[in-house]
């Protein structure tokens, strides 16, 4: 009886404790955060000290900043050696110390460490999707004040307009995050089998079936080889076909989608369409499921067109020259393998958005536990000698990243850079015309959804079974956004 | 003699605080963790259950009752609705996967202990795949399975079939038939050391008396090796079930990018949801959701217990303790009775 009274006694203290710490108030109701446009009433971030200034500028003293960053892929080699640069550069005035999180796990162990104060990151480096719910949980600060202070300027207009338009995370006159680059699937293709065939590659999705229907039929291979199986696939490459065909992805208003209404349909279901005809088209011009395979099959030179990553161009060249008898990576390079994009491959029809391509880009953004003035000038120091200086976008596009600041692509240094001109610019020809998911705290379901109709719809026959597994996808997701 | 018998209490007394003192220090490492990793984070649930919670934002977290708990009973919230149909998917997969872990570990355990020839290779055999994580499980079926031509199976067979890229409720079984051939294999061996180890503690005497009274091979399976081995069913079957209700990671590392959500079980759902941080504002709302899926753990745990019959089992036992402390107690005050045991007799010194 003593024991049943004690343990009683402990659950009640421990639920006491633990409604007690959790804060209190009334049931404050569902419903997302801040909206585009909302101004900022009670700033969740404070300000302290006062920065050491030599006239204008500000002198910074073994000033360390943590970044955490989402890149761990083939490129990470790339950022360390541009990290290592800085460090030389500013030895003894301000060194980062560089963190690697995993992709999947990023959003909640970089807001745990923030919100829990347990090792928090200084400076951030994230994909702009993520960051709408940084900024919804207040654990990301604007960019504005350090600016102000410090006379470090990081003017938006110097950025691709594409990509700048998300940096206020929906709270305009803010600078909440600065974009990096640029990334999406791109197109390696096998230059010998293109000159046989007349060497000029497709400008639009009438001519790539063209041009594929003569390759398939003279070689007797399937000319496209993509691994649909890559969660790149539907995220990059069938979210770049819906946005040629004109489609819209989500109302930015409550971030609820409507894609199986009007011209939104018409998108979606062009944008499968433009897929099917490669697929199902006789001959074969693609195939859905070719998997890792479909790499083989190009290094294997038994595929004119390679969809793949720009991160693992040094693979995909090293392996290239393995297999077709040692060649030299210049030999690949100059004889084998060029870069092109899938700007205008899916557009049925032309309209205004048929060259643009859909995908990710890497912004920086402060935490909110920075306080120390001196530390945030830095972390503007960094963030604006990072993305424009000519030479680091020079190397961070050898890492596959195409610089978004228009002062990087306009400078010599970068446009001369032979990686740049062979390839980034036409992995990327215009950074102007590129898409990314924007300001919704939804994204990850939203690419789930979209997943999941590329995968129901794959199979389809008729344009009835695209409209129901398209309003199923929707119907799910709105359910979601709308309880949550 | 009174001071004698105080000092003996005293020395009683002070060995008893040793041994409890002892005790407690050989308990403390697992019950630190016990308090750190389990308890406290059910009462913590258990208490954000009645709360609109964000973890990340805490100012928007307040009191709402029962509010959470009537969410998950609005059967058309589709959260909710997906909620339910991961117990779906977790039974389906139960009422296959569990018959066959007891059966065919049990079969396998019956045939090795006649030891045939080999028999310690093949015991080596069968439990081996127990020590690999599911994470290599998943790369050993995923490559055995993968629905290309390169595919292990696909090339025994000629074949270019999508084993795990199908949609199990939607008429295409065949990912659920990849995951029960991994679960065989994975977990075939611990059931199978604890049903060979109950094997072998049979005695051979019930057997001869068995066969003495004229019962064939049927009769000894039936009348000798089941009854004995009631134990070790019951704790096999206790583990296979809660193993198996906690159903997570063979539909996470056995899928394609296809179908990756379309079988979701209440853990993946749980884990999904607490994760995310766009649905940070209803953790309240998912830890409702593990409470309930914790209390159907355990109702079925416990209709479990009651049917192999533990309990009455453990009342005989109680039963029998009382009775055997009253005659040893009768037997310090000088009689020569001996012990009364239910179902036998003791031997005394």
């Amino acid at each position: 009886m003593k024991k049943t009274i004690f343990c009683a006694i402990a659950l009640a203290s421990a639920m006491t404790l633990a409604f007690a710490g959790c804060g209190g108030g009334k049931d404050p109701g569902p419903g997302p955060g801040p909206k585009p446009g909302d101004t900022i009433s009670n700033p969740w971030w404070t300000t302290t000290g006062e920065l050491d200034m030599d006239g204008d500028s500000p002198v910074f003293e073994d000033v360390e900043i943590t970044l955490s960053t989402i890149v761990n892929g083939e490129d990470l080699a790339g950022f360390n050696q541009i990290i290592a640069q800085f460090n030389n550069a500013y030895r003894g005035k301000i060194s980062i110390e560089v963190n690697s999180v995993n992709q999947n796990d990023y959003e909640s162990t970089v807001m745990s460490q923030i919100t829990q104060n347990n090792n928090p990151p200084d400076l951030i480096m994230t994909h702009q999707k993520m960051l709408k719910s940084f900024v919804e949980q207040k654990t990301i600060q604007p960019f504005d004040e350090a600016m102000e202070q410090s006379g470090i300027e990081i003017s938006l207009s110097d950025y691709a307009a594409d990509l700048a338009k998300y940096a206020s995370l929906g709270y305009d006159g803010y600078t909440f995050s600065v974009p990096i680059d640029a990334q999406c699937q791109v197109i390696y293709y096998n230059k010998q089998i293109l000159a046989k065939y007349g060497g000029e590659l497709p400008t639009n999705h009438e001519e790539l079936v063209e041009l594929c229907n003569t390759v398939a039929a003279g070689e007797n291979i399937v000319p496209i080889a993509w691994n649909t199986s890559l969660e790149f696939f539907p995220m990059y490459t069938f979210l770049t076909a819906v946005i040629q065909n004109g489609g819209d992805l989500y109302d930015e208003s409550d971030y609820t989608v409507h894609w199986s209404e009007g011209d939104n349909l018409t998108a979606f279901t062009n944008a499968i369409k433009s897929i099917r005809d490669l697929v199902k088209h006789t001959p074969q011009l693609a195939r859905w499921d070719a998997g890792a395979g479909a790499l083989s099959d190009f290094l294997a030179q038994k595929a004119l067109f390679f969809l793949g990553m720009p991160w693992n161009f040094n693979s995909i060249v090293e392996s290239f020259g393995a297999q077709n008898g040692n060649l030299s990576k210049d030999a690949v390079l100059s004889g084998y393998i060029g870069g092109t994009s899938i700007s205008n491959w899916f557009a049925l029809e032309e309209n205004e958005n048929s060259d643009k391509i859909f995908g990710d880009a890497h912004f920086f953004a402060i935490s909110k536990s920075v306080r120390d003035i001196n530390k945030k000038a830095a972390i503007c120091e960094f963030v604006k000698w990072f993305t424009q200086t000519a030479s680091v976008g020079a190397l961070w596009a050898e890492a596959g990243h195409i610089s978004g600041s228009t002062v990087v692509t306009n400078s010599d240094e970068y446009i001369e850079n032979e990686f740049v001109n062979d390839y980034i610019t036409h992995f990327y020809p215009d950074i102007n015309r590129f898409e990314c998911i924007g300001n919704t705290p939804y994204h990850a379901d939203l690419i789930s959804s979209i997943t999941k109709i590329f995968a129901t719809t794959k199979n389809n026959t008729t344009a009835e079974q695209d409209k129901s597994a398209i309003t199923a996808a929707q119907t799910e997701l709105n359910g979601i956004i709308t309880f949550f | 003699m009174e001071i004698e018998e105080t000092r003996r209490k005293r020395e009683r007394a002070k060995s008893k605080r040793r041994q409890n003192l002892l005790s407690l220090a050989l308990l403390s490492p697992y019950l630190i963790i016990f308090v750190l990793f389990t308890l406290i984070p059910v009462v913590m649930g258990f208490a954000f259950s009645f709360m609109k919670y964000n973890p990340y934002n805490g100012e928007t977290n307040a009191f709402i009752g029962l509010k959470n708990y009537l969410n998950i009973f609005d059967f058309n919230n589709p959260v909710t609705k997906s909620f339910w149909n991961s117990f779906g998917t977790m039974l389906v997969f139960d009422i296959v996967a569990v018959p066959c872990l007891m059966i065919i570990p049990m079969v396998l355990a019956y045939f090795i202990n006649m030891h045939p020839p080999g028999y310690k290779i093949f015991r080596a055999i069968i439990y081996l795949p127990s020590v690999v994580s599911i994470t290599i499980v998943g790369i050993i079926f995923g490559n055995m399975f993968a629905g290309t031509k390169t595919g292990l199976i696909n090339s025994w067979l000629g074949t270019e079939i999508h084993w795990l890229a199908g949609q199990p409720f939607h008429g295409d079984t065949l990912r659920w038939l990849v995951m029960l051939i991994a679960s065989i294999w994975w977990q075939t061996g611990t059931n199978f050391i604890i049903f060979s180890g109950a094997l072998r503690d049979i005695p051979k005497s019930l057997y001869e008396a068995c066969e003495m009274d004229g019962g064939k091979r049927r009769h000894l399976i039936r009348f000798v090796t089941l009854p004995n081995m009631k134990s070790a069913i019951s704790i096999c079957l206790f583990n296979t079930l809660i193993g198996y209700l906690n159903l997570y990671g063979q539909p996470v590392v056995l899928n394609e990018l296809d179908n990756a959500g379309v079988l979701v079980s209440p853990m993946m759902f749980i884990q999904k949801y607490i994760s995310g941080v766009a649905y940070a504002s209803q953790t309240g709302y998912i830890c409702a959701c593990a409470i309930i899926f914790g209390l159907f753990v355990m109702l079925l745990s416990t209709i479990e217990r009651r049917v192999m019959g533990e309990r009455r089992r453990s009342r005989r036992r109680t039963v029998a303790a009382k009775r055997y402390l009253a005659d040893r107690d009768f037997l310090k005050t000088g009689s020569l009775r001996e012990p009364d045991f239910e179902g036998g007799t003791h031997d005394s010194d």
